[in-house]
């Protein structure tokens, strides 16, 4: 085969893999896999991000943000708290303001959050699939968005 | 152009200019981000918001709704939000809004920042949580509305930043003419000193620290300024007064020196004269002793004795004025009694068309003088004025006082020693003397009579008497006014026993 012609070859179907994984990237919502959460509604889902109080089995359900990837970090804001980021940042100020409410956690690295999940059960995050299969410690709760 | 350029205005206002230049364009993005910023952000809150309560009226509405329900209810969607695009997805199937044109689900791509995919539509979707089924809500809400309120924002902008710039233009044009208006009084004022014209007082009013400063400095120059010229202004007409009295004092000198020599010119040949005047006196009245009286040579005789003794009396007024004469016998006298026999002798020859007054002190005037010389210098000065005066008449005033030379007297050019003096004024009204004849007055034969009428020694022979009695004589006429004489003789202190009309020999010193 002309060697040219074998790597324009090569290039099509990498571009072509890069194009079906990209049509898989799915958000979900993990909790640690030793949590005794099974599933949150959308609503549940806001007041935990917004700082409104939770209960599953008489524990808070805490929420941690994901802030590794900026694309994940819209994805979150549009999905889950549906708000932009400025409206999103000032509702948690006055939560904190005004009731004491700390905002939730922030972790930038997925091994930090995959520590943080298993220390707390009653906690969940948001994260791309695949980081989440890649994770034993991890169980996905649900998807929360997934690209057309 | 480039002087214009150059005046504080215009720097100015092109130093203004210039850091609106860079800053108008820097607060016009700055606002126009901030403007943008602020609306994308209140859509991208408002249609999430939406899509979002959208959706949870979706999942808490699942299990009652049917497809003509959930059409109907995304139709409302569109409606209500102004939304372009509703969509609710499962799996290979949807069901969209019957508001919706075909084939607009072509467009869908997902948006997570405004104006993303320049479709001017922001696509978002929402995973549904129904029972198992994977559902999806998909909404598009049609961003021009936004960018057409940034567009009129950015005009409303642009307006009123040039607006801003018009106005801070004119107050720029403004401040800098409030600015410049001192600065030019100054300049006025700085011009008007270097040409020589500071006596008018310089008054900027301006609430500049610096430029008042300036002011109050320059008006301090100009003050000291005024005072350095008026003293070199009274230095200068010191010098000229000074000046002009020291070529005086040299005219007098030389008119005295020239008198001098003058007086002992006509005095050595008046003593010539003399000697030979004495052989004739001696051998005519031997003659006309030795010839009978009926002798016709008697009478020619005669008139060579009678031209012989005018000849003497001539040569006597030179000696006289010369101060050579040996007839002058000094005695203590009181002028006051001389000047009144003067007078009452002239009352009888002046006519009366001329009015001669006497102002005389009342008490007594001593000099050390020879009574016959001060007789004769007061008939000659009283005719001396009689013939200044025209033949309608006038006034002669004979005023005699008591007069104390001092330093500033002295510094006058008549070389008296400081003391007291009894002074002897002769005024006329006639027609008064030139500044011409005025220097040569005591010259000897100097006359502007006609030829016949006068020697001209009168006052040359005043002049001698004066200076020979230790005094002087100085004279002060105007033209048309009349002329005043003052002799000054040196006063005797009183204590002396002197007797009114008779003369005492001076004790022996």
């Amino acid at each position: 085969m002309n060697p040219v012609r074998a790597m324009l070859l090569c290039c099509m179907l990498i571009l072509l893999s890069m194009e079906v994984a990209a049509a898989d990237r799915q958000v979900v919502l993990v909790a640690a896999s030793t949590s005794p959460l099974h599933n949150l509604d959308s609503l549940e889902l806001r007041k935990i991000y917004l700082g409104f109080i939770v209960k599953r089995d008489g524990e808070i359900v805490k929420g941690l943000r994901n802030t590794e990837d900026n694309n994940l970090n819209s994805i979150f804001l549009q999905t889950v708290v549906a708000m932009s980021e400025k409206s999103y940042k000032n509702r948690l100020l006055s939560q904190t303001l005004r009731q004491g409410i700390p905002r939730p956690a922030e972790y930038d690295r997925i091994e930090n959050l995959s520590a943080a999940l298993s220390t707390k059960p009653y906690s969940v995050s948001y994260m791309w699939k695949d980081d989440a299969v890649r994770s034993s410690k991890i169980k996905i709760l649900r998807v929360l968005w997934h690209q057309n | 152009m480039a002087s214009k350029l150059n005046t504080l205005p215009a720097r100015i206002i092109l130093i203004g200019l210039a850091i609106h230049a860079v800053l108008l364009p820097l607060l016009f993005y700055g606002m126009l981000y901030i403007v943008e910023q602020s609306h994308e952000e209140r859509f991208i809150n408002d249609v999430r918001k939406y899509s979002r309560f959208l959706a949870d009226v979706f999942e808490l509405d699942a299990a009652k709704t049917d497809e003509k329900q959930t059409v109907h209810l995304l139709d409302s969607a569109i409606l209500g939000s102004g939304g372009v695009y509703a969509e609710l997805v499962e799996g290979e199937s949807s069901l969209k809004s019957s508001l919706l044109e075909s084939g607009s689900e072509s467009l869908y791509k997902e948006d997570f920042s405004f104006g993303e995919h320049d479709d001017d539509i922001y696509f978002l979707s929402i995973p549904l949580n129904l029972s198992e089924q994977q559902v999806i809500l998909r909404m598009g809400f049609d961003e021009l509305p936004t960018i057409e309120q940034v567009k009129f924002a950015r005009q409303r902008l642009v307006v009123v930043l040039i607006s801003y710039l018009v106005v801070s233009i004119i107050v720029l044009v403004l401040l800098s003419t409030r600015m410049v208006r001192p600065l030019r009084i100054l300049q006025r004022s700085s011009r008007q000193i270097a040409k020589g014209q500071y006596n008018e007082q310089l008054h900027v009013d301006s609430q500049i620290t610096e430029i008042g400063e300036l002011a109050r400095d320059l008006e301090s120059m100009r003050r000291e300024l005024v005072g350095i010229n008026a003293s070199l202004m009274q230095e200068i007409s010191e010098k000229e007064a000074a000046d002009e009295k020291r070529e005086e004092l040299e005219g007098k000198l030389r008119q005295s020196q020239k008198l001098e020599t003058v007086g002992v010119l006509a005095g050595g040949i008046a003593h010539e004269f003399n000697n030979i005047l004495l052989p004739i006196f001696l051998y005519t009245e031997q003659a006309m002793h030795d010839l009978p009286a009926e002798s016709p040579i008697h009478g020619c005789l005669e008139r060579v004795l009678k031209s012989a003794k005018r000849a003497k009396s001539l040569i006597q007024q030179i000696l006289t004025f010369s101060r050579q004469s040996d007839k002058q016998e000094d005695k203590l006298v009181d002028v006051k009694f001389i000047v009144m026999e003067a007078i009452e002798l002239l009352r009888a020859l002046i006519p009366s068309t001329v009015e001669l007054h006497e102002v005389l002190v009342d008490d007594s005037c001593i000099v050390m003088a020879d009574r016959n010389q001060i007789h004769q210098l007061v008939v000659n000065l009283c005719s001396n004025a009689y013939q200044a005066l025209d033949a309608s008449g006038g006034s002669i005033t004979v005023t005699l006082d008591h007069f104390t030379v001092d330093k500033q007297f002295h510094q006058d050019g008549l070389h008296l020693q400081l003391g007291k003096y009894i002074r002897l004024s002769v005024n006329d009204t006639g027609h008064g003397i030139d500044e011409h004849h005025l220097e040569r007055i005591f010259e000897p034969f100097f006359t502007t009579r006609t030829v016949g009428q006068g020697t001209g020694l009168g006052l040359s022979v005043v002049h001698g008497i004066a200076l020979s009695h230790k005094g002087n004589i100085s004279v002060e006429s105007e033209l048309g006014k009349g002329t005043t004489f003052f002799v000054y003789l040196p006063e005797i202190e009183q204590g002396c026993d002197i007797t009114p009309g008779y003369d005492q020999k001076l004790p022996a010193s």
